[in-house]
This record gives C-alpha cells, sequence and structure tokens, in this order.
C-alpha cells in the first residue's frame, strides 16, 4: 500500500484500547461532555490570552491574542496608556463605524467593551499575510516568489477587490480617506482586506465631528500640516486644499493612486511632505507610463490611473462601480472608457480577445491540408498493396481459424477479468484454483496466473490481488516474483517470515522453469517451520515441471521433514523400480489439508507409490492416506489403539501389520469394515 | 482524506460494482484488522493466509446480509460472529483429521467470550485509528494532553507537568475531545454497515 497509503489512515502500529469507550459514547455522556465545556466556560477568567504585540500606532496599539470564548486568536486594539479620556470617544468612533460595514473584503470587529483598566478596547480580525506596501516592496526587489505569484492579472484582482469594499462603503455613507497601500491586507488565498478606518467619515455630517475625531492621532501621526489628514501622495487636491469638498471621488482619487503604485511599484508623487502636498495641490501628476517606461505599462491601464486622479472632481469616475469596470474591460481585452480608440486599436484587442479561437482557426486550415494530401499518397499506395495482401490474405485465413480456436479459451477468461467487480473476478479465479488445482495443478495455476495479470491490467488497485498472486508466483516457484507483489502489499509487516525467506534468496532469478532444489530448500529452511501450509502444493507443481525426479525426491523430503519439525528422520528412501517408500523416525505428519474443501494431501503425495512402509509414527489416521493408490501398507511394529486410527483408506490389496495387533482383537473389527486383506508377518 | 466527511459510507459504495476503490478500501481497513484479531485468538502465521483472503471475501460478500432492524442487533456483533465461526470452522476441520495441527490458544472460552474479544478489538481498532487521523490536527502537546485524560490524569496533574494553566489544559483537551468523537463517529458510519 506505499503508493496509496496517504489516501487512508496511516494503520496504528498497536491498538489503543484507553480510548475504546469512545467508541459507542451515548448521548448521555455527550451531554456530559457538554457541561463539562460549560464549567469550563465559566472557568475562563481572563478572556483573551497569549497576548503579544504586533503593531503601534499614534493612537492605539495592536495585539495578538487568543479568545478563550471563541478558541480562536484575534487582533485586540488598545488605546495607548498616555491617552486622556477625550480619545475614547473617537477610538469608540472608529470601532463603531467599520462594525457597521459587512462586507468580506473589509476587516470585522468582534467586540468592543473596556477593559479591566477601565480603558476601551475592541477585538477584529487577526490580519494574515502581508500588507500590500509589503507586496509592492519585494516585487520592486524582485523577490521570485512574489514575481511569481503577484502577476498583473493578480494585482488587478486585488485591486478589483478593494475597489468593491469602497464601493460598498460608499453605499453605506461612509468615505474611508486613508486607502493606501499600508492598509491593504493580502492572504495567502487571495483574500483582501481593507484595513484601518481611522479617518473614515460619514458623509453629510462629516464636518460636525471634524474637531474631535481622532485629531490626536493626527497630530503624533507623520504630516507637520495641521490641516490636513491622509496620507501624502494618496490623498486628492481637495483634501489638500479644501477638506470641506472631500467626497466619494477623494476615495476614487486615492483609489486611482493606489492602481499606480501597483503599476509603477512607486508612489505617485514623491519628495517630502511639503513637496508632495504642494504637487497634489496643483494637481502635478506624471502618469505611470512617462514615469517608469521600462515597466510596459498597459496604456488603457495608464488613461485609467490618471482619469481617477484626475485634478478636477468631475473628470473622475463618478463612482468606484465604474472604475472597478474599466479595470474589468482591460481584463477582458476591451477597450476602456478612459483610452482614445481606433479601428485598428480594437481589431488588435480582438485578436487578443480572441487568441485561442485565431490560432485555432489557422491550425486547422493548416491540418486539413496535411490530411488532404497524404490521403492521396496513401491513396495510391493502397491501390498496389492490394494486390499482393489478396495472396497474403489466403494464408492468413488459415492460420485464423486455428487461432480462433485459442481466441475462444481466452475469452472466456476475459470474461471473467473484465467483470467490473475485482471481489467478484477475485472469488471467482478463487474458486477455480480450489476445485481444478488437485487435479492439474500447472495447469491451473498457468491459468489462474493469466486471469490474474488480465485483472491487473483492468484494476491496478486491489490489493487483495498482489497478495494472492504474490501465492500463486510462490507455489510457481517465482519466488522473485512473490518478492515484489508482496512489497507491493505491505511487504515485512504483512508476512514477516515468509518476507525474510524471499528476501534470503533475492538473487535467484525466475526463467519459468523450476528452481533449483537448493534455492529451495534454502528458501524452506528459511521460513523456519512456519508458512509450511502452500509446501503441499509447490511439491505437486514442482512434481509436474521438474524431469529430474531425484531432485524431486529431495524436495518431498525436505519438506516432510520440515511439516514434522524435525532435524533428521532416520530413513526416507524411495525405491522407483519396485515404487516402495519407507519411512522411519519421530514423526506425526503425513498429509495436510490443501483445500478449502477439506480434502487432504499426503506430503509424499507426488511420488508414485505402490507399497508403504512406516516406522515409528506416533499419530497413524487412515484418512491421512487418502489420495494415495497403495498396493501394500506396511505398519509392522505400529501401535494401533483404535478402529478409528486405521480407517484403510487409499490401500487396495493388503496391509501388513504385527501379530500384536491381532491380539487386542482390532483386527477382526477391521477385517469386518473394509474389503482389504489383512496380512500377519 | 480531506472529503472524509462528505464519503459515502464504504459499505453502501460496496453495492455498487464499479467502484473498485470501495473493495481496495475494504481490503486495506478489515484486512488489516483481521490480522489484529488473528494475533489475538492465536491463529499461527502459516494457516492463516488462504484463511484471511477467504474471509474478506467471505465479509464483503456477507456484509449486505447484516440485518440492522433484528433486535439486539449491531454491526460489530454481527462482524464477530461471523470472524470466529470462520475461524472455528477452518480449526474445528483440521484439527478433526490432524492432531498435529496446532491448538487455537482460546480453546476453553466460550463463544460468547470469543466474541467480546473480537468486538473489544474492533472498538480499539476503530478508535485506535481516530488517534492516528487527528494527530495531524494537533500538536504534540495537545495530544500528550488528552493521551494523560483517557489514563485518567486530572488537569491539575497535567498543567503540572506540561507546565502551563489549569485552563488551557481545560480548553485544548475539550477541543481535542469533541474533534476525536467527531472523527470516530465519521469512522463508524464509514467503515460499518449504515444503519
Amino acid at each position: 500500500m506505499k503508493a496509496d497509503s496517504n489516501k487512508f489512515i496511516p494503520l496504528p502500529d498497536e491498538l489503543d484500547y484507553s480510548v475504546s469507550d469512545f467508541y459507542d459514547m451515548d448521548e448521555d455522556l455527550c451531554n456530559e461532555q457538554c457541561t463539562r465545556l460549560y464549567e469550563e466556560y465559566n472557568d475562563i477568567k481572563k478572556r483573551y490570552t497569549e497576548v503579544t504585540e504586533i503593531a503601534s500606532g499614534g493612537m492605539k496599539t495592536i495585539y495578538r491574542a487568543f479568545d478563550q470564548k471563541t478558541g480562536r486568536y484575534v487582533a485586540v486594539a488598545v488605546l495607548k496608556n498616555d491617552m486622556g479620556e477625550e480619545t475614547h470617544g473617537p477610538f469608540l468612533a472608529e470601532a463603531r463605524l467599520t462594525a457597521v460595514l459587512h462586507h468580506p473584503n473589509i476587516i470585522k470587529i468582534h467586540d468592543i467593551d473596556f477593559g479591566e483598566d477601565e480603558k476601551p478596547y475592541f477585538t477584529m480580525d487577526l490580519k494574515l499575510g502581508d500588507s500590500l506596501s509589503d507586496i509592492i516592496k519585494k516585487l520592486e526587489e524582485n523577490v521570485s516568489s512574489y514575481v511569481e505569484k503577484y502577476t498583473l492579472e493578480e494585482k488587478l484582482d486585488i485591486f478589483v477587490k478593494v475597489c468593491n469594499a469602497v464601493s460598498y462603503s460608499h453605499t453605506q455613507g461612509i468615505l474611508h480617506l486613508d486607502i493606501k497601500p499600508d492598509n491593504i491586507q493580502v492572504g495567502d488565498h487571495g483574500e483582501v482586506l481593507l484595513c484601518d478606518w481611522g479617518l473614515a467619515r460619514y458623509l453629510g455630517h462629516a464636518e460636525s465631528q471634524d474637531n474631535d475625531l481622532l485629531d490626536n492621532e493626527f497630530l503624533m501621526g507623520q504630516t507637520i500640516m495641521g490641516k490636513v489628514r491622509g496620507t501624502p501622495g494618496y490623498m486628492a487636491p481637495e483634501m489638500v486644499n479644501d477638506k470641506k469638498k472631500r467626497c466619494e471621488q477623494s476615495d476614487i482619487y486615492a483609489l486611482g493612486a493606489l492602481l499606480y503604485a501597483l503599476l509603477a511599484g512607486l508612489p505617485p508623487i514623491e519628495g517630502n511632505v511639503d513637496q508632495i502636498l504642494k504637487k497634489t495641490s496643483v494637481g502635478n501628476v506624471i502618469s505611470p507610463k512617462e514615469r517608469c517606461p521600462g515597466k510596459s505599462i498597459p496604456s488603457s491601464l495608464n488613461a485609467v490611473v490618471m482619469k481617477a486622479m484626475s485634478f478636477e472632481i468631475d473628470q473622475r469616475y463618478k463612482t468606484a462601480s465604474e472604475l472597478v469596470e474599466d479595470v474589468r474591460k482591460y481584463l477582458y481585452g476591451y477597450a476602456t472608457s478612459a483610452e482614445e480608440t481606433n479601428v485598428l486599436k480594437e481589431l488588435s484587442l480582438f485578436y487578443k480577445r480572441n487568441k485561442t479561437v485565431c490560432h485555432v482557426s489557422l491550425f486547422s486550415v493548416f491540418l486539413i491540408s496535411i490530411f488532404i494530401g497524404v490521403f492521396i499518397v496513401n491513396l495510391e499506395q493502397s491501390r498496389d498493396k492490394e494486390m499482393s495482401l489478396r495472396i497474403i490474405a489466403e494464408e492468413e485465413r488459415t492460420k485464423a481459424e486455428i487461432n480462433l480456436k485459442k481466441y475462444q479459451q481466452e475469452k472466456e477468461l476475459a470474461d471473467i477479468s473484465l467483470s467490473a467487480d475485482p471481489s467478484n473476478v477475485l472469488a471467482k479465479i478463487k474458486k477455480d484454483y480450489y476445485q481444478n488445482f488437485f487435479s492439474s495443478p500447472k495447469g491451473t495455476l498457468d491459468r489462474v496466473m493469466k486471469s490474474l495479470e488480465r485483472i491487473k491490467e483492468a484494476n491496478d488497485s486491489a490489493m487483495l490481488l498482489y497478495e494472492f498472486k504474490g501465492d500463486i508466483h510462490f507455489l510457481r516457484q517465482e519466488f522473485d516474483l512473490a518478492l515484489l507483489e508482496l512489497k507491493k502489499g505491505r511487504g515485512e509487516f504483512e508476512n514477516r517470515t515468509l518476507f525474510k525467506a524471499l528476501v534470503s534468496i533475492k538473487d535467484y532469478k525466475s526463467d519459468g522453469g523450476p528452481a533449483p532444489v537448493e534455492i529451495i530448500q534454502k528458501m524452506i529452511h528459511n521460513l523456519n517451520g512456519k508458512y509450511i501450509q502452500p509446501l503441499p502444493k509447490l511439491l505437486m507443481y514442482d512434481n509436474e515441471v521438474r524431469a529430474n525426479k531425484e531432485e524431486h525426491l529431495e524436495l518431498v523430503k525436505t519438506v516432510f521433514t520440515v511439516a514434522n519439525k524435525v532435524s533428521e528422520l532416520e530413513e526416507f528412501s524411495y525405491d522407483p523400480s519396485s515404487k516402495m517408500l519407507s519411512i522411519s523416525g519421530d514423526y506425526r505428519v503425513y498429509s495436510f489439508d490443501i483445500k478449502s474443501d477439506g480434502k487432504r494431501f499426503p506430503l509424499f503425495g507426488t511420488l508414485p507409490i505402490d507399497h508403504l512402509k512406516i516406522r515409528g509414527n506416533k499419530n497413524l489416521h487412515g484418512i491421512a492416506l487418502e489420495g494415495l493408490k497403495l498396493k501394500t501398507l506396511d505398519i509392522r511394529g505400529e501401535k494401533i489403539r483404535s478402529k478409528r486410527q486405521l480407517i484403510p483408506k487409499g490401500v487396495a490389496e493388503k496391509i501388513i501389520v504385527s501379530e500384536e495387533l491381532s491380539n487386542k482383537g482390532i483386527l477382526e473389527l477391521l477385517k469386518k469394515n473394509s474389503k482389504v486383506a489383512f496380512t500377519l508377518e | 482524506m480531506d472529503n472524509w466527511n462528505t464519503r459515502k459510507s464504504l459499505l453502501l459504495r460496496a453495492s455498487n460494482p464499479d467502484d473498485h476503490e470501495a473493495f481496495e478500501e475494504f481490503v486495506y481497513y478489515y484486512k488489516n484488522f483481521i490480522n489484529m484479531v488473528f494475533t489475538k485468538l492465536g491463529v499461527s502465521e502459516s494457516q492463516s493466509g488462504d484463511l484471511r483472503q477467504d474471509l474478506l471475501l467471505k465479509l464483503w460478500k456477507d456484509i449486505g446480509k447484516f440485518d440492522a432492524d433484528r433486535k439486539n442487533s449491531n454491526f460489530r456483533g454481527w462482524l464477530s460472529v461471523v470472524i470466529r465461526h470462520e475461524v472455528y470452522h477452518f480449526y474445528k476441520k483440521n484439527k478433526r483429521e490432524n492432531e498435529a495441527l496446532e491448538n487455537l490458544p482460546l480453546e476453553s472460552k466460550s463463544e460468547s467470550e470469543v466474541d467480546k474479544l473480537i468486538e473489544e478489538e474492533w472498538k480499539a481498532y476503530v478508535t485506535s485509528l481516530a488517534v492516528q487521523k487527528i494527530k495531524s490536527h494537533f500538536d504534540g502537546n495537545a495530544m500528550e494532553i488528552f493521551k494523560m485524560t483517557m489514563v485518567g490524569k486530572n488537569a491539575t496533574d497535567i498543567a503540572e507537568k506540561l507546565s502551563m494553566t489549569e485552563n488551557s489544559v481545560y480548553v485544548i483537551r475539550s477541543r481535542v475531545k469533541s474533534r476525536f468523537q467527531s472523527e470516530v463517529r465519521q469512522l463508524r458510519s464509514y467503515l460499518e454497515y449504515e444503519q
């Protein structure tokens, strides 16, 4: 499962019983858990923990803190210590004003309250990612990750989101009045937040609040000119000249300046504060294209910037959505309203918008011509070929008839293999395997392997197949392939014994024929007496494929010894001429259940035996000889304790027993129940 | 794994023969469970190969036969009976004919005892999977707190040991717990028969 393991839950190394009570935790216990949670709530003495400062402005400090009640991190804005009570009002006003705004691109206020020190605070979304001014800075420094991420389209996307936020706030009658890259936060996943509504005003009654709201912050802020507030460079001229005139278009101007900064990587106007304000107040703005000729700024966007930053209020866009509309037009390849256009421009825009279609049309025409050409040439050639093919066809037909028969056989297999449900397929194959292996080991294994390979083509995912396929490879003595299948599963963890044994002979490369006896013996030896169940099947296959019968006998002996967990037998000898097998020693097992239907197979069943001589066996069972076709069975010296022990299955002519047996009267019983002759010797 | 919440129950998907992945997942989760049960029951490696494969196929085929409406019937109980029956059948059949086959160490236990043992194993398996699953969502401290709670340590001791406040222990513990519970719920509805 290595390749797929990330799809599944990793399996635990060992089970953790300490948590199993949770398996069927019923309602009552769940309620208990809820009560517990409730108690935990009551226990929270201090709501905000893990407080760390993240920013500090003129008037307030921003902290990051964990809100124990809601279980998340938030930003907390707190008035600075040296702020007098007169600042509480404006501070709360900013919070309330922001709280009014519900927009995905506007920062959210969660709570407004007074702390233990009786100072007001409010909490809001914790800003993630970078501020837009950081991004612009990184882009100017050519930081590669930023250059890759923030393409022109991406920047315009951010810009459009800011415009949407401003457009929304305007419909709520609120002006931001301090839109600039510093106040825009961009998250890693495209979240854009317009923040810091500290200078925001309600339209209409802006003047009445003018004198008290946030004056302090301004005084401690960055400009020396007491009558302006905002950020020089992004402030509209009317805010410098006559703040009574500020209106929605003041924000539009700032949006234009923002787009300017995004395109040029520079603020629209530079210099010291006085110079900037002076230039602003007379409308002295150099267009981004002129300022950065090396930056290939699209002229349509250049025009959008200059329209938004017009000196005259009524020359600017009427609304933020009008501005968005123009940016979108650029994105979709249409001429913007700010641009002066002509036919050539429209045509080139048409091409840009429909690049793919134009390319596809041209390419199709080209392809069609080639096809026609090739077709004509082929037509010529095929006429010549036709004659010669007719002769070959006759020969092929004969071959085909032979192949048809083969095909029909294959098809039957394929029908099984391509059946959709792999469990069904596997069940069918296993049935075939169980039913036919006994009578024809090699043919069955070959057929099963073929079917398995076919499923693998259709469905490479079912891991039970690997396992079964590995088993079949094992029986076919393709130990390297068996190891390969085992490794596809959980490898060593699946069957440690088998894995180790296979690894011990990993240098052996199977070639379709029987594996060398030493290799198999080494492998069996490394199984350490475990995993012996498949070995009789391996012998049955071996008997069919191995020409050298002496080698096969060696293997039978090895398996017999291992299965009986003895290091050495007194005797295990086979005489091919008389077909006599003699076993003596300390052993118990001589047959194995090899099929699920309970039929048994003697461990030496692959040898052609007419006469069997058994000595020293402690566990003789007639049933164990099932499957053999013995003429005689010699069990002299064996202690037969009950009739059940010697039901003469698999013996055709006579059983030779010792005289002891007759004394116990068991012989009479046996004679009554069988047609086999019992001889006393 | 991320769309776990919205996934159809594995066994419900099993009814669709075209859903090969369902079978694969079934084998992944159930095979390893059977391995664990075999270890518990003392089924030796040498005998488990075919038995396990056939048991898996049988479970996959028969799972639809589980009747959730029957009185006193639950999925894990049904699962235990099927597994116990197959294992015992396998052993009885072999034992009758071959005394050499190793005995099941659990020979002396009653059927209901074995069923109970398998059931407990299933419970532990599902909950342990859930633990594996939440591991990636919490840091080491959180898992530590959770584990200590599970073995009966109270919040005061845990707080002292990890040098954190008792409140944090409560908060973290309830976060991990509720996550864990929901994982167990999801796993159960995923791995067990739709009830």
